[in-house]
């Protein structure tokens, strides 16, 4: 009789501990969330790179609407290496510049910025780099970031994984504010970047060009790809959205050594374009090494003008009359 | 699948749902094996469902062999036959897998040394993962049946269930028979008290794993590839990094496995007991992978310690034992000169510690007991490098820079804090990562203790999950390898 009690005593203990376990995981993930939620960005985060994100979002709804309007979809290679503004005065048609990180994912990017988008009037121009169809995935660091940065409870809701991160974030955050800390890169900034979108702050920076002999093309498989292709058809395509593929600029030399590969990615991603024409040949998206800045696909000022005035052409080519 | 998977805790709770029902409706031990058995081959057939085929075969061999052995007269040539059945079944599937690449290799090499060209391909022949473990699982249940310890498992879904239950198959700890067996006879019965002690240790393994492990991974990797541009003190911090890794890795594994199995109400044997407290090489092993451990004492030593003739246990004779012993426990660990030279030089370390003992009486003092931490600790990181190097001479150029270009680390030292973070949880555990025990904290009186435990578990998972979430693929355990 006293054993089972000391049992049931034991148990009735266990089933106590178990349950405040729990709430005190519980509590703690609400206070982190609580805090985040409550407590305004640091210098650091407000000023952060991926912040940026908010900004294109914000440009994008302001401009909603504007007749014949162009938007660039793609990773930093597209923040870094297109003149928004250049585009605009040559075409005749405001373009906006939608780059922000590779990471991100191309399918997190379009629900992104689909609620912005106006199928009347936008044509989608998609400049997806070899990273962003590789590392596409509905988690990863950098969406949950943008989550943290902006705020985004109803996105947290759907996507409870980044509930870890933002913890992190948050914590990190708590520990900017108390040690005053402002700094942050000079060239990976949100103020780096202009109205139109574009990535500039690079361009007053005259680096040498990175050595890309080393560089391997980053592993998007078939199915991958083929998965991107399909969101973005169903999401853009299918709501009547022009399309218009451009692969996105890469070292000549990492052309060469991955041509196939690339050839097949490219060949693959030509279901992106919604017209009958293939607007821009490979071969044209395969540029000097010196010409690129600190990544494979980041151009310098010298780069980037060549590259635009390429999309330029291609953009020519493909958009209706 | 992994323990630090998404995809296993999807399949864990669906596991323990399967078996609730199972409970609350039919109340059947026959249905619970079956969830047991079918849950664990996918766990395994996860990783490649074609190694499932190795599992099986195994598991039919030893049953028929011990079913055979039972019906033999004990003593009889019959029975000797089954015995010799399984053990051949059983070292040929482990041989083959894990040990034919090396002697193939070590043959020709001898054969060209001797100036015969042996003009054979080597294969590059995949070792299926937990082979070694399950294997000396099985042989232990037919050894047992044979020496009448253990009886003979007539269904062969209750036997099959104990080779292949998920929580320990591809790492331990290996089970014998007689003490798992009889827990898949019966309905398993969970409640709270195991069930929260369960969830503690798998939030410490996962701790263990994630947190530390897995963050002094790219250290140890950095240093042991770089060695060569290296001073000693990164050299030293490389070796110490890697015995704390691969202890916080097998730990961390054994303690989730135990969890596991407790919150679906089987209970596991300990595996680690604080071996990195240790004051005495015998003293580690007695806390390091006990239950392989105790497997090379039950059926390697103490077949090896007393003469069949005499049965005498001369001090030549134990001393043999032992080297052998952990020359054998090297060779297991890996089909590589450095494992053996590695188990081999414990088996020594054990005998001249016996021998120091026999010789010198010492007080338990409390800096006699620090100075055996030292030298036990230093000695087991000095070895480990042979454990982790590549080769021999890796490994020698390794050891002969550490020790004659001594000096304080200029890089790497971030490694330390979870160096560090591993003593912590060492020293609040109870010495062992078992079932009935808490943390070190009795102190803070006994609500003061409540209220510490669950904050520490709390925050424990908290940043396992950060960790976690941070990384883009979970890295196996180390001891999946072997």
């Amino acid at each position: 009789m006293a054993a089972t009690l000391t049992l049931d005593r034991a148990e009735q203990s266990a089933r106590q501990q178990l349950s405040a376990l729990v709430a005190c995981i519980g509590g703690l993930i609400a206070l982190a969330l609580g805090a985040w939620l409550a407590m305004p960005l640091s210098p650091v985060s407000q000023e952060r790179y991926l912040a940026a994100a908010q900004d294109h979002v914000a440009m994008l709804a302001d401009s909603k609407g504007e007749k014949g309007r162009i938007v660039l979809l793609g990773g930093s290679g597209t923040a870094f290496s297109i003149s928004s503004e250049d585009l605009t005065r040559d075409l005749g048609r405001p373009v906006y510049n939608g780059g922000i990180q590779a990471t991100i994912g191309l399918r997190n990017l379009i629900d992104l910025y689909r609620p912005h988008l106006d199928p009347q009037n936008d044509t989608i121009v998609l400049l997806p780099e070899p990273e962003m169809l590789a590392l596409d995935a509905r988690y990863s660091q950098t969406w949950c970031d943008v989550l943290f940065l902006s705020k985004d409870v109803s996105g947290l809701v759907q996507r409870p994984r980044c509930v870890p991160q933002v913890m992190l974030r948050t914590w990190q955050d708590a520990r900017h504010h108390a040690s005053g800390a402002r700094d942050v890169d000079p060239v990976y900034r949100r103020s780096g970047f202009n109205a139109r979108g574009d990535l500039t702050s690079h361009l007053g920076y005259d680096k040498p060009a990175p050595d890309f002999s080393e560089y391997t093309l980053p592993n998007a498989s078939p199915a991958k790809i083929e998965t991107v292709v399909d969101y973005a058809r169903q999401q853009l395509a299918a709501e009547g959205f022009t399309m218009i593929y451009i692969p996105a600029p890469m070292p000549r030399r990492a052309c060469t050594a991955s041509r196939e590969a690339l050839d097949a990615m490219t060949r693959r991603l030509e279901r992106l374009n919604t017209g009958e024409r293939r607007a821009h040949e490979l071969t044209q998206s395969c540029l000097p090494h010196d010409m690129f800045f600190d990544g494979a696909g980041h151009l310098n000022r010298e780069g980037r003008s060549i590259w635009t005035q390429r999309v330029r052409a291609a953009l020519a080519q493909s958009l209706p009359s | 699948m992994l323990f630090s998977t998404g995809t296993f805790w999807l399949f864990f709770p669906l596991v323990v749902a399967l078996l609730t029902a199972n409970r609350l409706t039919a109340r059947s031990i026959t249905v619970q094996n079956a969830i047991l058995l079918g849950a664990s081959y996918v766990f395994y057939g996860w990783w490649d469902w074609r190694f499932l085929g190795l599992i099986i075969a195994s598991t039919l061999v030893d049953y028929v062999a011990a079913l055979g052995m039972e019906r033999s007269e004990s003593g009889g040539a019959a029975r000797r036959r089954w015995l010799h059945l399984s053990v051949a079944a059983n070292l040929t599937i482990l041989g083959f897998f894990k040990y034919f690449g090396f002697f193939a290799r070590e043959l020709q090499a001898g054969l060209s040394a001797a100036g015969i060209e042996a003009g054979w391909g080597t294969l590059n022949i995949v070792l299926p993962v937990g082979i070694s473990f399950y294997t000396l699982q099985t042989l232990s249940y037919s050894i047992d049946v044979y020496k009448g310890r253990a009886t003979a498992e007539h269904n062969l879904l209750r036997y099959a269930t104990y080779v292949a239950f998920f929580p320990q198959l591809v790492a331990g700890p290996i089970e014998r028979a007689r003490k798992l067996i009889p827990q898949f006879a019966k309905l398993a019965q969970p409640s709270w008290e195991p069930a929260y002690e369960g969830v503690r240790l798998i939030i410490a393994g996962l701790f263990l794993k994630i947190v530390i492990a897995d963050n002094l991974a790219p250290y140890v990797d950095a240093i042991f590839s770089g060695y060569q541009s290296m001073g000693g003190g990164e050299l030293a911090l490389g070796a110490l990094y890697f015995s704390i890794q691969i202890y916080a890795d097998f730990a961390g594994y054994s303690s989730i496995a135990i969890g596991l199995a407790a919150i679906m109400g089987f209970r596991l044997s300990t595996n680690f007991a604080t071996p990195f407290l240790a004051s005495s090489i015998s003293a580690l092993w007695r806390g390091w992978n006990i239950t392989l451990t105790l497997f090379f004492r039950d059926y390697v030593y103490a077949e090896l310690r007393t003469t069949r003739r005499a049965g005498k246990r001369s001090e030549s004779r134990i001393a043999l034992a032992n080297i052998a012993t952990f020359f054998v426990s090297g060779l297991w660990h890996g089909a590589n000169w450095t494992f053996i030279v590695w188990g081999t030089a414990h088996g020594l370390l054990l005998v001249v510690e016996r021998r120091w003992r026999a010789l010198v009486r010492l007080s338990d003092t409390l800096w006699l007991k620090g100075a055996g931490w030292l030298y036990t600790f230093a000695l087991f990181v000095a070895l480990s490098v042979l454990f982790r190097s590549p080769d021999f001479t890796s490994a020698a150029q390794y050891l002969a820079t550490m020790i004659t270009e001594p000096g304080l680390p200029v890089s790497q030292r971030g490694g330390l804090l979870f160096v560090a973070l591993s003593f912590t949880v060492d020293a609040l555990w109870y010495g062992r990562t078992r079932l009935d025990r808490g943390l070190r904290l009795e102190w803070l009186g006994e609500r003061g203790k409540q209220l510490a435990e669950t904050v520490l578990f709390a925050l424990a998972l908290i940043v396992v999950l950060i960790e976690a979430t941070n990384r883009p693929d979970a890295a196996a355990f180390i001891y999946f390898q072997f």
